[in-house]
């Protein structure tokens, strides 16, 4: 009578694991990308300068 | 350092996932069950490691502390991975299902192996992805500081 004669359905918990998985993975992607684009900001104003500072 | 940044976010991936799975399985979110334990210090371990690398300013200095503390802090990954056959707990063992000494060991039927193999070749192909882009990071932001040192000095 207490026993669970079916399986149960975790179908739910499952698409919910996999979404916290990727959104952990499109989290870090992110992260990389805004690094990415800052570090490029940041060489292109050095670079000016440096032109700048020639002139 | 890179590869270790990249093993830290798989690793909070895994203890959500993780928590999710016991969810239904095991009837609650959370447990002090010693695998999800050592599994959080490792994170915090790692945590810590970052924290170190950023607050130490002199090059120089961050690379022997964050060697140093990089070789004691990898205690607790053989730790983690160990911790379901050293000590009593409800975790299953997934590598090695077959040890009989290992509590929670079970049979692994075929269609679990495919999509441990799957998810095996997957992740490894997503981190080595994440560590090629991180290491492409690393030289640009080594160029960005050569840079930086190079505009103060003129």
């Amino acid at each position: 009578m207490f026993l669970q004669e079916t399986t149960a359905n975790t179908f739910n918990y499952m698409i919910l694991g996999f979404g916290v998985i990727l959104g952990v993975i499109v989290f870090y992607l992110i992260s990389l990308v805004a690094r990415f684009r800052k570090l490029n900001q940041d060489l292109e104003l050095l670079n000016e300068i440096e032109v700048d500072g020639r002139k | 350092m890179n590869g270790m940044a990249i093993g830290l976010v798989f690793t909070f991936a895994n203890i959500v996932s993780g928590s999710i799975w016991a969810r239904p399985i095991w009837n609650t979110w959370w447990t002090w069950d010693p695998r999800l334990v050592t599994a959080s210090i490792m994170e915090l371990i790692y945590i810590a490691y970052l924290l170190l690398r950023q607050g130490v300013e002199d090059p120089a200095r961050r690379a022997r502390f964050g060697a140093v503390y990089g070789i004691v802090g990898f205690i607790s990954v053989p730790l983690t991975f160990l911790s379901i056959r050293i000590f009593r707990t409800i975790h299953p063992v997934v590598i090695g299902s077959g040890d009989p000494l290992a509590t929670g060991s079970f049979n692994r039927v075929p269609e679990m192996c495919v999509a441990f193999f799957f998810s095996l070749f997957t992740f490894t192909f997503i981190y080595a992805t994440f560590l090629w882009h991180r290491l492409r990071l690393h030289r640009l932001a080594e160029k960005v500081e050569h840079m930086k040192m190079k505009v103060v000095s003129e």
